[in-house]
């Protein structure tokens, strides 16, 4: 295979195709619902993307989203529902979506016994059109293990040449379906940096993840699932403002008088770890009032954090549940 | 299909295999073990000729001169009988169990054939006992003999008489009807075992889930791996062959119907292996999925042994498996060079070819569901 097969033109049917599609939502999924005989793996799920921006689909182990970002790229049927790829109907025109979109899948894995540049290479010549693999690797960071074979790379590094695969065809729509799994803290962060690139490239990122640090680091545009239904979805900030629990604080060294203290003046112990206590507090006016009193009472404490909510907080207190996986960061 | 696919997919088979130092043993050199191991244990011990019997009841130059060409050939062990003997009495008490006669007439038919009539024609009587092993090795014989002295009359110009060389092989031993054998069960077992262990480590490692995002079609992928397994049955086949000859001396007849037969053998068990992946999901499963597929034939498929020897109900089920054919054909082919005969069992392995291929590309799908 020659390495700099360079071909980003599209033909002239396909841009005129192009121009007809709605130039706003890039991916639509309406009332989407797919059975496994009583189990109701996707339930009534409606989502609009918007081109351009990366969205993030939070959501635990088992809640449906590789199943729904599976019947989006045409890997399963759904039950009901309809879907539109760049204002293409995915059931009527399989072929031609899958031309339009680049997927990282689950657990990606590749042959063991290709290196990276053959390996980007065979993906690319599945595709008429296709962008320079040297160009892909320098995107991707990738270029000095060119030569290395895939069985011999390190999970972030396949994770790379995983995106790069992804990226062959130069798609307007990249699936990447929890892309970070497994994954150490740095290699997690290299894959961040790389997928915050593909924004800067204009491509539409469909991210699947359990890490609410992900979802919170890069999306511009959140759905949570749970048990196969969407049950929050926008901004990372609209969904704090809207579900979440204001302020966390959390008093580092407290003591028992502390905690008694915290209990008489009504709040909740909402953690508690070593000599660590965290509280939750509505907002700043709260915490000025909070911190006056007990200075007042002289309670003692060594140093406090004050933080906004996160999305985990958001999910414990729309599910009742943990977004697992979320500690690992 | 798109060429570019294709090939694509190919090259990464070609260089997966060439990394894989495991995968060239098993491939190129294990059935060649298996060959020199065989071939040295039964090439001391099994029958070089066969003994068949004749009785010639026209007894007049023409027929002389065909017992001449039965005699000529060393792998036939000719034994005359009396024209005075009752045949069916002579059967049972020397145990024969195939007996070839030339009828009264033989002469005039031939004298008629080249004179007036070259539309002429007259039957041999043959009486055998079908229960026995080599009656069929014997059938086919006789039959390559009468081909070539048939060929030799169809012109009628010159004579009857016939160029003996081309008949059979000259030395038709064991090695030699074992060699086919092996070459058609190391073309199975390679590719089915390569396919389903292959596509189920494609599927675990999730290779097919993503190659069913991309434009490839199933077609493509089912043809690319067939177009591959070709490829390791043919080098296989050409070792096994060169193999034969310096170790044992084999000389078999190389002629069209050899890489015809590998290419539908190939493409047959491929399509096969590929429907039964379907059903596959575990290491477990594919070991067993595959040897359920090798193992029976291996041995009810007359690879190692005639099927003559078996029981009918092993006959039976010898003639509704694939490789049974892939094994008659290249024997007709490679040991007798007898081209009709090994067309119809080409024709039954094109069939199982064209049906697994067309049902692989339609009962197998990508989906995940």
């Amino acid at each position: 295979m020659s390495a700099g097969v360079v071909n980003t033109k599209r033909n002239a049917m396909e841009s005129q195709n192009l121009n007809k599609k709605n130039d706003e939502y890039y991916i639509e999924v309406d009332d989407l619902y797919k059975f496994y005989g009583k189990v109701h793996a996707v339930d009534g799920i409606s989502l609009k993307i918007k081109k351009g921006e990366i969205f993030a689909f939070l959501g635990p182990n088992g809640a449906g989203k590789t199943t729904t970002v599976e019947i989006i790229e045409t890997i399963r049927t759904p039950t009901k529902g309809a879907i539109r790829v760049m204002g293409m109907d995915v059931a009527k025109n399989i072929n031609e979506v899958k031309k339009l979109i680049g997927v990282l899948p689950q657990e990606f894995s590749s042959f063991d016994k290709l290196n990276v540049r053959e390996t980007i290479e065979f993906y690319a010549h599945l595709y008429k059109y296709n962008i320079s693999v040297d160009k892909l690797m320098k995107l991707m960071d990738i270029e000095e293990h060119a030569k290395k074979l895939y069985q011999h790379l390190s999970g972030g590094l396949k994770q790379r040449v995983g995106i790069a695969v992804a990226l062959v065809n130069d798609p307007e729509v990249v699936f990447l379906d929890e892309p970070t799994t497994g994954l150490d803290p740095q290699a997690r962060h290299e894959v961040w940096r790389v997928i915050a690139g593909l924004k800067d490239k204009g491509k539409t990122v469909f991210l699947t993840t359990h890490y609410m640090e992900e979802a919170e680091e890069l999306a511009d545009h959140i759905a949570i699932i749970h048990r196969g239904k969407i049950i929050a979805e926008g901004t990372v900030d609209e969904l704090i403002e809207e579900h979440g629990t204001g302020l966390c604080l959390t008093f580092k060294d407290g003591d028992g008088g502390l905690v008694r203290m915290l209990k008489k003046m009504g709040h909740k112990i909402k953690e508690r770890k070593n000599h660590d206590i965290s509280i939750s507090i509505k907002d700043k006016e709260e915490l000025i009032d909070l911190l006056s009193r007990l200075k007042l009472r002289k309670v003692r404490y060594k140093e406090i954090n004050v933080r906004r909510s996160n999305l985990e907080e958001v999910f414990l207190r729309l599910t009742g549940e943990k977004l697992r996986g979320g500690e690992e960061t | 299909m798109k060429l570019k696919s294709v090939r694509a997919i190919l090259k990464v088979h070609l260089m997966t295999f060439k990394r894989e130092k495991s995968a060239v043993f098993f491939t190129f050199f294990f059935p060649i073990m298996l060959m020199v191991l065989f071939g040295f244990i039964f090439s001391e011990t099994e029958e070089s000729s066969y003994v068949l019997h004749l009785q010639d009841l026209d007894d007049t130059e023409f027929s002389k001169n065909l017992t001449s060409i039965f005699e000529s050939i060393k792998s036939i062990d000719l034994k005359k009988v009396k024209a005075d003997e009752n045949v069916d009495k002579y059967m049972k008490d020397n145990e024969v169990n195939f007996l070839v006669i030339i009828p009264e007439g033989y002469s005039d038919a031939i004298i008629s054939k080249i004179t007036f009539n070259p539309n002429a024609t007259f039957n041999l009587t043959v009486k055998y006992d079908p229960s026995v092993s080599s009656t069929g090795v014997k059938m086919s014989l006789l039959n390559s003999v009468l081909q070539e002295v048939n060929k030799g009359l169809e012109g009628a110009k010159d004579t009857i008489f016939i160029d003996q060389k081309s008949i059979v092989s000259e030395s038709f031993d064991y090695i030699e009807f074992f060699i086919p054998g092996v070459i058609a069960l190391t073309v199975m077992t390679t590719v089915v075992f390569n396919t389903i262990f292959g596509e189920m480590e494609n599927k675990q490692k999730g290779i097919i889930r993503k190659l069913s995002t991309t434009p490839i079609t199933r077609g493509e992928w089912i043809f690319s791996n067939m177009v591959f397994q070709l490829f390791l049955a043919l080098c296989s086949s050409v070792m096994i062959l060169i193999v034969g000859y310096l170790v044992f001396g084999a000389v078999l007849h190389i002629n069209i119907f050899l890489p015809l037969i590998l290419i539908v053998e190939a493409f047959g068990f491929t399509g096969l292996a590929m429907l039964v992946t379907r059903s596959v999901s575990e290491a477990s499963s594919a070991s067993i999925a595959a040897n359920l597929i090798t193992f029976p034939m291996m041995f009810l498929s007359g690879s190692f042994f005639p099927v003559e020897n078996m029981p009918d109900f092993l006959k039976m089920v010898a003639s509704i498996l694939p490789l049974y054919y892939v094994n008659e054909g290249l024997r007709e082919a490679m040991i007798f060079n007898d081209m009709s005969a090994a067309i119809p069992h080409t024709m039954v392995i094109s069939v199982f070819a064209m049906i697994v291929f067309i049902a692989g590309i339609y009962l197998t799908t990508w989906k995940q569901d």
